[in-house]
């Protein structure tokens, strides 16, 4: 029974990190930038949803409308602050640094905002199912439910709508998407929208799990191994990759403790020595 | 006429030298303000220990500056070390560089106090700090001061109430710093030196955020006791996971002990009611009923509208203690403040009595609580051997 324990945080865990790199692989794949302050955006996500709840008073309907709305906005925000300006800069790495500098920016403004002190969120599904000695928070099977929810909106998205193939468009060339007249400023703007509102959504999620604290940032490392793991900017990949980092994770804890997360990087290693694109990686070379 | 040219030459030289060489002595009347640095996390993870220490210590400053150390006003000179090694380093090193220090005082995590000892020991400044590891109770840096008793201490308190309460199998989850470390150890060690079997010894990493699947590894270990060693930011997210598994209450709950983190505010505020039945060996609890402390809680309360976490009673009594041994060595000079503080055999603070004991850590007491409706009630006093 411990496993099925085990199992179910472990694909809530990978869940969580498969929200942050979706929305690292779509900016990656629109702007060819590793976005360096995801893990921020999450524990943003975590706290701009306490402000609504909490502060605000809004009901779980309201949460999620204005939570959209919120992320949405945010995502806009950040791409004219962060990527715009520096997008014709003659060394291709100013977007990446400017990302790091703004990682650092976002944790310290929460601090001011919101204080140093981390904040208890209420969970969104209360209750723990009890089976024996395992017990089972509502919060993970929600988690579960609602990034699965997700992961097929996404699909939807880009591969039945109009707004998804233009972004797809994009995102493969965007020379050529600006000569058919493609506003590619939309299209980017629409994808660090969405960008934001999964990794937001997975700090709302996560809030009432672990806290709302500035070091829910840290739970992006993870993401960004399944992202490895799963094939550099393949979505696939990085949902697949992600799961397989949160069941290493959690069943790494019956082998040991102390070392889970060497295990966890340890096969991401060795995935890449055997496999150096990634799971699906090959896939993406072959479209290229 | 040459050589008495050379001759007055000769003094002229000698007074120079002398003059530029020579130590200006300390003028007693001088106004300059007693200078001393404070390293904490006041940015970062940790900030919250950062905010509760500056306001002990500001405490503590408007008191002494109310009439003055030796006449002079004290100024307090924040430095960020974010409760990291590097950072707390370089910290270190730039304010005492920058600034003509007279005393420091550092954070509550020994892996700070560790990694800056040896700057600590060169420069000789009275250093005060809040760190609890066995290796500061054993360093040989003789201006380093803790406001703490050892983990050692802690974990032999933690022992001993385990042995009290007739336990037979404990498991054990603790955090990978060297509180974690050193503690873990002593209470293994200690347990079975009692005949207590460890049937769970688990180490959670720095980054954890979830301890769901620690805490099913603790049910599944068939344990009557369960002893969680960690930091402040980490203990809240074991009480609510232990809470959730029916580990700390219910029906089919057990004794559940921390260390001195599971009772401060910031973990009772974030765990809420899964902080409730949870045992502690602590250094300080907000509801101490005892002289001073009661007072001292009451007007902090006043001051700040919340009640104070160990380390803003730390701070306080690390800024105290120094004013009282400058006040004692009759200067601020760093060797007569050392002598001063190394003569202290019973000090009231607000966190305990202190005394020099021939290592840095010169707490004498600690607390065992227990949580009850969110509130830390003192059930004992344990005093140092």
């Amino acid at each position: 029974m411990l496993y099925l324990q085990m199992a179910i945080t472990g694909i809530s865990m990978g869940m969580l990190y498969a929200l942050m790199a979706m929305g690292l692989t779509l900016i990656v794949k629109a702007v060819g930038v590793l976005n360096f302050a995801h893990g921020q955006l999450f524990m943003l996500g975590a706290y701009l949803t306490y402000w609504l709840t909490h502060q605000l008073g809004l009901p779980l309907w309201g949460v999620i409308i204005c939570g959209v709305i919120v992320f949405a906005i945010c995502g806009a925000a950040y791409m004219f602050s962060v990527y715009w300006p520096l997008r014709n800069s003659p060394w291709k790495v100013t977007v990446t640094i400017s990302t790091l500098g703004a990682s650092i920016a976002l944790k310290e403004l929460v601090q001011i905002v919101w204080g140093t002190i981390p904040l208890t969120m209420k969970p969104i599904v209360n209750g723990v199912i009890h089976i024996g000695t395992v017990y089972l928070n509502y919060q993970y099977l929600f988690i579960i439910a609602i990034g699965g929810g997700l992961m097929a909106l996404v699909y939807i998205l880009f591969e039945k709508t109009f707004l998804g193939k233009v972004m797809q468009a994009t995102a493969q060339d965007r020379y050529c998407a600006e000569l058919i007249g493609i506003p590619t400023i939309v299209s980017i703007m629409a994808t660090y929208m969405i960008s934001l509102t999964l990794s937001g959504t997975g700090g709302w999620l996560a809030g009432p799990l672990f806290l709302v604290s500035s070091s829910l940032g840290s739970l992006a490392q993870k993401a960004f191994a399944g992202m490895v793991l799963g094939g550099f900017g393949n979505v696939k990949g990085a949902i697949v990759g992600c799961l397989l980092i949160g069941m290493i994770e959690s069943f790494g804890l019956i082998i040991t403790d102390a070392y889970k997360d060497a295990i966890v990087f340890a096969v991401l290693i060795i995935v890449l020595v055997v496999r150096p694109t990634g799971i699906f990686g090959e896939k993406i070379s072959e479209k290229a | 006429m040459k050589k008495a040219i050379s001759i007055m030459l000769v003094v002229l030289m000698v007074f120079g030298l002398a003059a530029c060489n020579g130590k200006k002595d300390p003028d007693p009347e001088t106004k300059e303000t007693i200078k001393i640095a404070v390293i904490d996390a006041f940015t970062g993870d940790k900030a919250v220990n950062g905010q509760y220490s500056k306001e002990g210590i500001e405490l503590a400053l408007a008191e002494i500056n109310e009439k003055g150390v030796l006449g002079r006003q004290v100024e307090l000179i924040y430095e960020d070390g974010q409760g990291k090694e590097t950072e707390t380093t370089n910290a270190f090193q730039k304010v005492t560089a920058e600034h003509k220090l007279d005393a420091v005082i550092l954070d509550k995590y020994s892996s700070d106090v560790l990694a800056v000892e040896q700057f600590v020991a060169e420069n000789g400044l009275p250093t005060f700090c809040q760190g609890s590891s066995i290796k500061i109770e054993g360093s040989s840096t003789k201006n380093l001061y803790s406001t703490r008793r050892s983990d050692a201490g802690a974990g032999g308190s933690v022992v001993a109430f385990i042995k009290e309460q007739g336990v037979k199998k404990v498991a054990i989850l603790h955090s990978p710093d060297a509180l974690g470390q050193s503690m873990g150890k002593v209470v293994v060690d200690g347990l079975a030196k009692i005949g207590v079997e460890v049937v769970s010894d688990q180490q959670f990493a720095n980054e954890d955020q979830n301890f769901t699947n620690y805490i099913a590894k603790v049910l599944a270990s068939g344990c009557d006791c369960f002893v969680a060693i960690a930091q402040t930011t980490h203990s809240a997210q074991i009480m609510i996971a232990a809470q959730e598994a029916g580990l700390s209450q219910g029906d089919n709950a057990i004794l559940c002990i921390g260390n001195s983190a599971f009772v401060q505010q910031s973990s009772i505020q974030n765990a809420l009611e899964a902080s409730n039945n949870w045992y502690a060996c602590t250094a300080f609890s907000p509801t101490i009923s005892l002289e001073p402390t009661a007072s001292w809680i009451k007007k902090y309360n006043d001051t700040y509208g919340r009640l104070p976490d160990m380390t803003s009673a730390c701070m306080y009594d690390s800024l105290k203690m120094l004013a009282y041994a400058m006040e004692q060595a009759g200067s601020t000079d760093p060797e007569k403040v050392n002598a001063a503080i190394q003569a202290i055999t019973d000090f009231k603070g607000v966190v305990a009595s202190y005394g020099y004991q021939g290592n840095p850590m010169m707490s004498k007491a600690e607390y065992v609580c227990h949580i009850e409706d969110q509130k830390s009630i003192v059930k004992q006093i344990v005093y140092a051997e």
